[in-house]
């Protein structure tokens, strides 16, 4: 487990064309960095970058001052990632979904998912077909998923997507519990009113590049 | 890593089984192909036996195509890819679980496929069930670790379906005339058996280690 997350001059170039450019953050356990930005300001390449999910053109993340290499590493295990898509099989029922995440991160336990389920309010729906989901239900299990093994570090993607003002709040709840667990938490949305009632650093966006930190409490 | 490449595939084969669409898909669309190929071939019994083995791996190439395109592409449908690459931490699982899913699928096509295809075009020859077997199996496994590997390749450069026949039809060439011809002596043609199965062997093992030198490049980009 570890304790921070520090971006140091990272960048990703796709060809000539610079996404993200000089970025520089840290965010400390029990933290909450939301990024805000227009589209196509780069934040999702930056969750991506963060998470090792893309390649780096220049720069490091340092989890607790150790690299963070993906492909070689456990760490990636420590990381919960919830992206614009909820991550995850449409073909299987949530329980399935759930139950085979559970075995890759090697945490069989039948209650934690059924706590899970009913926790996001799908524990009637544990044995449907996710295709028979509605859009705001597959983010909650996609929610459910990112949480399984009790990750240190949690990636959102506009996590608001096709959320009803219930599952909103919902996920607020969630995320004010996980702050005070001490975890580390960032968070890209368009729209950081959603956040209402949350303690939040936020940096915003543009063109690749940090513009403004408008909250330097991280 | 053995567990997690056995987790993920049986995760894909519990969604194959209950919907069936990918392998019902990949049956129809190869017996289409016998189909298609008993009413075209009017040739001699000589002949025919030369042409037989390079129909029915003809026909086994094509339905391939479809069974690689479904398998990495549901991965892609929510991005649950990205969950489980963060899940397992590496790729070598991921494409081996993807590896053995296509090559159940192709085998279980191919169960359906010959027999059909043998009575279709009127086989009346002696069938050596042994190199028969063989001749499925090695082939059926080079075919889906080519595919396999392409087809993450062809993921990754958003190409999606177009590209992949494009990269995999001339890669599996060298492996399309080896298998023709061993089956062909399965089929009672004459020709040196062990050549050709030592060169599945060799091109089943090059791409075998091929991926795993290169699959981590392939998918980081």
């Amino acid at each position: 487990m570890f304790r921070k997350v520090v971006v140091q001059n990272l960048e990703k170039k796709i060809g000539n064309r610079i996404i993200i450019s000089d970025v520089n953050l840290k965010v400390n356990s029990g933290d909450l960095l939301v990024i805000t930005g227009p589209n196509g300001a780069g934040k999702t390449t930056l969750l991506r970058l963060i998470a090792g999910l893309i390649r780096k053109s220049n720069g490091e993340v340092l989890l607790d001052d150790k690299s963070y290499i993906p492909a070689i590493s456990d760490l990636s295990r420590q990381i919960g990632y919830l992206g614009h898509r909820p991550m995850i099989y449409t073909g299987l029922t949530a329980y399935e979904n759930l139950s085979f995440f559970g075995k890759m991160y090697q945490i069989e336990n039948k209650s934690r998912i059924e706590s899970l389920l009913s926790k996001v309010g799908l524990y009637f729906y544990r044995h449907h077909l996710v295709d028979t989901f509605s859009r705001g239900m597959m983010q909650r299990l996609g929610l459910a998923r990112t949480l399984l093994h009790d990750p240190t570090l949690i990636l959102y993607d506009e996590p608001f997507t096709g959320l009803d003002p219930e599952g909103q709040g919902l996920f607020r709840t969630t995320v004010r519990e996980l702050q005070e667990a001490g975890k580390i938490q960032i968070l890209t949305t368009h729209n950081p009113d959603y956040l209402q009632g949350l303690l939040i650093c936020e940096v915003k966006l543009n063109l690749g590049q940090v513009i403004e930190v408008i909250q330097r409490s991280c | 890593m053995l567990k997690k490449i056995f987790w993920i595939y049986g995760k894909d084969l519990r969604e194959e089984f209950k919907a069936l669409h990918n392998l019902l898909l990949m049956v129809v669309f190869a017996l289409l192909l016998v189909f298609v190929f008993s009413l075209s071939i009017n040739v001699s019994p000589t002949a025919s036996q030369k042409i037989y083995p390079v129909y029915l791996w003809v026909i086994f190439l094509f339905t391939s195509t479809i069974g690689l395109s479904y398998s990495l592409d549901k991965e892609r449908d929510q991005d649950a890819l990205d969950a489980l690459l963060l899940a397992t931490g590496e790729w070598y699982s991921i494409f081996f679980g993807k590896f053995l899913t296509n090559l159940t699928l192709l085998c279980l096509v191919e169960i359906v496929v010959v027999p059909v295809y043998l009575i279709f075009l009127d086989f009346r020859g002696t069938l050596n069930i042994q190199i028969l077997f063989l001749n499925l199996l090695l082939g059926s496994i080079g075919l889906t670790l080519v595919g396999t590997l392409l087809h993450a390749i062809n993921l990754q450069m958003n190409g999606r379906q177009i590209l992949l026949p494009i990269l995999y039809f001339p890669i599996v060439i060298p492996l399309l005339i080896a298998v023709s011809q061993s089956l062909g002596i399965a089929l009672g043609n004459s020709g040196n058996l062990q050549l050709w199965l030592s060169l599945m062997i060799i091109y089943d093992l090059i791409f075998t280690i091929i991926p795993l030198t290169i699959f981590d490049f392939v998918m980081e980009v």
